[in-house]
C-alpha cells in the first residue's frame, strides 16, 4: 500500500531523529512538516531520511498537518497516516492500523489509548481527556473513546474535502467534526502511548493541562460560532 | 458630578491618544476623524446631560447614562468581533502563504 506518514514537528530535535529512523524502516514516504522550529529538528529529519517541508514561521499543528495532507494528495498516495514527532507513538501500532484499514476498508482508523490496557495515563490527564471525549461525542454524534490522539490512518480519498479553519491545537476536534459531517466510516484501534519519553511538553501538570484544554475548547467554540 | 469629570478626563485622554497615533502615522486620516467624532460625541453627551436624555428617550431607555453605557457596551462588543474577524482573516492569509511557500520550495 502506498502510504505517506505525516509528522508535524515544532522544536523536537530530541526525538525527531529516532522517530524518523524507526518509521523509515517500514515506510519510504516519511514527510516531516517543520513548523518554524528554532532548533535543528529539520536538519535531523532530513539526515535521517525524511522529506522535510518547512514552514518559515510557526503557524500551528493544524496548519502543518494541512500542508502535509495537501502534499500527500498531490503525490497520489492512497493512504495517509499522521504520527507525532515527540516519540509517544509506536511504529508497531501504526503498522497494525494500516493493516486494519486494508482489511476493513474503512475511511479512517483512529488510535485510542483507552482501548489498550498497556497505557499508564496520569489521572488528571485521563479526566481531562474523558471530558473531551464526552464533549466531542455529544457535539458530533460519534462514539469514540479517545478524541485527541495524533495517531490516525486515512484513506487518502476521504481527505480531499478537509480544510482546517483552526490552525492550532483544536484541529483534532475539527477532524472529528469532518468525519461526522461527511459520514466517513471509522474504527478505533488500541494504541500505546509512551508518557515517560523525552517529550517534556507532554508531561505537564494538572493546571497546565486544564488551561490548555480550556484554551483549545474556547478556540474551537468561538471558531464554530463565527463559522455558523 | 465626579463621574462626569472622570469620564470627561478619560475621553480627553483617548482623544489625545488618537492624535498621537495619527501624528505617528499609525492610523489613517479617516480613522482619526472617525474616532474623534465618536469621542467628542461622548464628551458632549457627558457634559450636557440633556443630549443623553434626548438620545435615551429616542432609543427607549429610561436614564441617559444607562443609554450611554448600553451604547458603549454595544460598540465595544462590535469592535471586539470586528477585530477578531480581522485577525482571523489575517491569520488565514498568513497560514496559506506559509503553506504555499513550503510546498513551492519542495517543488524546486
Amino acid at each position: 500500500m502506498n502510504t505517506a506518514v505525516i509528522i508535524p514537528c515544532y522544536n523536537e530535535e530530541e526525538t525527531i531523529g529516532v522517530v524518523v529512523q524507526e518509521l523509515r524502516k517500514f515506510f519510504s514516504a516519511v514527510i516531516v512538516i517543520d513548523d518554524g522550529s528554532l532548533d535543528s529538528s529539520a536538519e535531523l529529519a532530513t539526515k535521517t531520511g525524511a522529506l522535510v517541508l518547512r514552514h518559515k514561521i510557526n503557524v500551528g499543528q493544524g496548519a502543518a498537518l494541512q500542508t502535509g495532507i495537501t502534499y500527500a494528495l498531490s503525490q497520489n498516495f492512497t493512504t495517509i497516516a499522521t504520527f507525532d514527532a515527540d516519540g509517544q507513538h509506536q511504529v508497531s501500532d501504526l503498522l497494525s492500523m494500516i493493516e486494519a484499514i486494508q482489511k476493513t476498508r474503512m475511511d479512517v482508523i483512529l488510535g485510542s489509548r483507552f482501548l489498550s490496557s498497556l497505557n499508564n495515563i496520569p489521572l488528571h490527564r485521563r479526566m481531562i481527556l474523558k471530558m473531551g471525549v464526552l464533549f466531542t461525542n455529544l457535539t458530533t454524534g460519534l462514539k469514540l473513546t479517545d478524541t485527541h490522539n495524533g495517531l490516525r490512518v486515512f484513506n487518502a480519498q476521504s481527505l480531499k474535502n478537509l480544510k482546517f479553519c483552526e490552525f492550532r491545537m483544536s484541529h483534532a476536534s475539527e477532524i472529528l467534526e469532518y468525519i461526522a459531517i461527511y459520514h466517513l466510516s471509522y474504527k478505533e484501534h488500541p494504541v500505546t502511548i509512551t508518557y515517560a519519553s523525552c517529550s517534556s511538553r507532554s508531561t505537564t501538570g494538572l493546571y497546565q493541562d486544564m488551561i490548555r484544554s480550556a484554551h483549545i475548547l474556547f478556540q474551537f467554540l468561538v471558531s464554530k460560532v463565527i463559522r455558523t | 458630578m465626579i463621574f462626569k469629570i472622570i469620564t470627561a478626563l478619560f475621553v480627553v485622554t483617548l482623544i489625545y491618544n488618537v492624535y498621537c497615533n495619527y501624528r505617528e502615522r499609525k492610523i489613517s486620516r479617516i480613522l482619526f476623524f472617525g474616532f474623534n467624532i465618536f469621542f467628542i460625541g461622548i464628551l458632549l453627551v457627558t457634559c450636557f446631560e440633556r443630549i443623553s436624555i434626548t438620545i435615551a428617550k429616542f432609543i427607549g431607555i429610561g436614564r441617559g447614562l444607562d443609554a450611554l453605557l448600553a451604547l458603549g457596551l454595544l460598540t465595544l462588543l462590535y469592535l471586539s468581533l470586528y477585530l477578531y474577524l480581522k485577525l482571523k482573516t489575517l491569520e488565514k492569509q498568513l497560514v496559506e502563504f506559509v503553506q504555499k511557500d513550503a510546498l513551492h520550495h519542495n517543488k524546486r
